[in-house]
């Protein structure tokens, strides 16, 4: 990886850094490990929603306008941070070595192998990606198209009949399909010099990376650091996360901000204001990145609405909140009103309204799941430990359920639309659906996981069976 | 079924095709459930032998049995995981991108890399093969395929026919005249380009 290259994964990370500094101005809790871990995914999709409206600006999508404008921001932004004295970052903590350095040797022996088996996996993720050039037919037909003729034509591609806007009709490039991800593949190319199918794809291990550390201080924070990073190795371990971890697909990014929204919005319903916002933002950021995400933001919103009119009773507080949620959505406007008004509609443009009914698909996806392919025992268990954790609280039920109409609506899909039909049965969508809330799920799991541990703590302890004899007697 | 340890602990090696899906061993799978339904069995065993409430047993033997079978399975797949890293970096280690995707693709990149020198311009393309034909237009761009076009490329098609004497190209009810090659790989690769 070149020093560009690092140029342009420092430059969201840093203006995503200070973007979450103004966003947690208030905020004590949230270390500078955890906020790094979500500079990157929000910092980045800032810099390509901003490319696609210079793009729609007919500003061409080179380095110096690009670069430009985004240094005047972060000035902007600086400027206001210092005006309102609020601190870039927290000052750094670091509770792990701590831990690593103080007493208990076995407490320390399993928490050094588990840190070093996610240092080294994260560590090979990027060496891999340095390896292998982009080699998945779904990546470059679909994405990296786009992302190819933005580059050379340095622009999105719309002099031309609307229905050949963004490079259609080339390879197997889509008109509807978002533009996050081509737009960050131009990125790494305008920094990097030419379009290079090894180097575009680096983002993916940065979101690899900052997926991996935000599970682990989040997940610590609810169910403590052996199982925040035990799941953190699980969660690494599957072995088409890896895949997609090294190629330049969109479903893992995807992943991420759905994750990122989800935890974003555990924080919130827990009354932590200022993660409203964040949970508009990633929401935005995962509609920018895949259509699907719709099908999660939807009853996240609903789900939040309901919170939200259920615990905000002041008709002023009430506003004040659903606008922190709601605002931030409008980050995606652009992009919404554009793909609207140029009658580009939802998915693949191969994909038509039509109806089947294939009850029998729900089967082979029960058997999928058991197959244990992918993602091992996750999703087999997930349904156990829900209820080995017995009642849940209502925070937790706040997350399940857009999870829940999320997993539904791809179910539905199959068993109802051809086209999905036709693609569950060739084996395309199937765990690559699973992959865009695998994040999420080891996130919730964690909740799992702290509940059935106060439970075991909560519970009365067993009495020797000598001493109840006695008492009986 | 095969037990023999390499079989439970591999996975295939990346193969440049597919992120759809990545399968496990039978062999592997089977000792997973094996292995799931042994740690909550007897963690259930030895909570009921220490007289653990029911419900409390329960949850923790789920819990064990989660993180045991997780945690296997993880190591497992990091395991394939590290020989896939090997296999890849004795493939692509040291080369130049270029290099890269010559090793990937192996002759059909050897072909378009000659046929970029030549086609300067927007091309028409003749394949059989939906793969050959999407992955040359993909590594062509960002010159455009077109159904007319002063270059005509021709990978592995039967149904194309060039005449050098005439210098006429016919495929099934297209015919285009005044054409002389520039490029040929075999007898069913070349290029055309109109005089």
């Amino acid at each position: 990886m070149s020093i560009p290259v690092v140029a342009a994964l420092l430059i969201p990370t840093i203006y995503g850094l200070v973007l979450v500094a103004l966003i947690l101005r208030n905020d004590r809790t949230t270390g500078l490990f955890e906020r790094l871990c979500m500079s990157f995914p929000l910092g980045m999709s800032f810099v390509t929603m901003q490319m696609f409206v210079l793009g729609l600006f007919r500003v061409p999508l080179t380095l110096m306008p690009i670069t430009a404008l985004l240094a005047t921001e972060a000035v902007g932004l600086s400027l206001l941070l210092r005006k309102k004295d609020i601190p870039l970052a927290p000052r750094p903590k670091f509770p792990l070595y701590a831990e690593l350095a103080g007493r208990g040797t076995g407490r320390k022996v399993i928490l050094s192998v588990l840190v070093l088996w996610v240092l080294l996996k994260v560590g090979s993720i990027f060496f891999e990606t340095s390896l292998r050039p982009i080699y998945a037919w779904d990546t470059w037909a679909n994405w990296s198209v786009g992302a190819k003729l933005f580059y050379y034509s340095k622009s999105l591609y719309l002099d031309v009949p609307a229905g050949d806007y963004f490079g259609r009709g080339a390879v197997s490039r889509f008109l509807s399909y978002p533009v996050h991800n081509p737009l960050m593949q131009v990125w790494i190319s305008l920094w990097a010099g030419g379009f290079d199918e090894v180097l575009v794809k680096f983002t993916s291990p940065m979101y690899l990376a900052c997926a991996a550390g935000f599970l682990a201080a989040a997940i610590g924070r609810e169910a403590g650091r052996i199982a925040a990073l035990a799941l953190v190795a699980i969660f690494l371990g599957s072995p088409l996360l890896s895949y997609h971890a090294v190629e330049g697909y969109s479903d893992f990014p995807l992943s991420v901000y759905l994750m990122l929204a989800l935890a974003s919005f555990s924080r919130a319903l827990r009354g932590e204001r200022d993660y409203w916002l964040l949970t508009g933002l990633f929401s935005a950021q995962a509609l920018f990145t895949k259509d699907e995400a719709f099908f999660i933001i939807a009853p996240l919103a609903v789900s939040a609405m309901w919170h939200i009119m259920r615990t905000v009773t002041a008709r002023r507080d009430r506003r004040k909140t659903i606008l922190l949620l709601g605002l931030p959505l409008l980050f995606v406007a652009p992009w919404y009103v554009f793909k609207f008004t140029h009658g580009f509609g939802f998915g693949a443009d191969s994909a038509k309204l039509e109806f089947t009914f294939h009850p029998e698909i729900l089967v082979q996806a029960f058997m999928n799941v058991l197959s244990l392919d992918n993602f091992a025992v996750v999703p087999v268990l997930f349904p156990a430990l829900l209820v080995a954790a017995g009642k849940p609280d209502r925070t937790f039920l706040h997350l399940l359920a857009p999870l829940a109409c999320y997993i539904l609506f791809f179910h539905l899909l199959y068993a109802f639309t051809p086209y999905y039909y036709h693609y569950f049965s060739n084996g395309t969508v199937f765990y690559r659906n699973i992959l865009t809330y695998y994040a999420s799920l080891i996130f919730l799991t964690a909740f799992l996981v702290r509940r059935i541990r106060d439970r075991m703590r909560l519970d009365p302890q067993p009495q020797p069976v000598g001493k109840r004899q006695r008492r009986s007697a | 079924m095969n037990w023999d340890l390499d079989q439970l602990l591999s996975y295939p090696p990346i193969m440049g095709v597919t992120i759809n899906t990545v399968t496990l061993s039978p062999a592997f799978r089977s000792m997973l459930y094996f292995l799931i339904v042994l740690v909550f069995v007897g963690a259930m065993i030895v909570h009921v032998m220490r007289a653990i409430p029911f419900r409390r047993a329960f949850a923790s033997a789920v819990l064990a049995t989660f993180f045991t079978a997780a945690v296997v399975s993880a190591l497992q797949a990091d395991i394939g995981w590290c020989s896939w890293l090997i296999v890849d970096e004795q493939k692509f280690g040291g080369r130049t991108t270029d290099e890269k995707l010559a090793v990937l693709e192996g002759p059909l990149y050897e072909v378009i890399r000659n046929i970029r020198r030549i086609v300067r311009d927007d091309y028409a393309l003749f394949s059989e093969d939906d793969y050959v034909r999407q992955r040359t237009e993909y590594f062509l761009l960002p010159l455009r395929k077109r159904e007319r076009a002063d270059n005509i490329i021709v990978l592995e098609d039967r149904l194309a026919r060039f005449d050098p004497a005439s210098g006429i190209f016919t495929r099934g009810e297209i015919t285009i005249g005044h054409l002389k090659p520039v490029y040929a790989y075999g007898p069913n690769i070349y290029v055309l380009r109109k005089e």
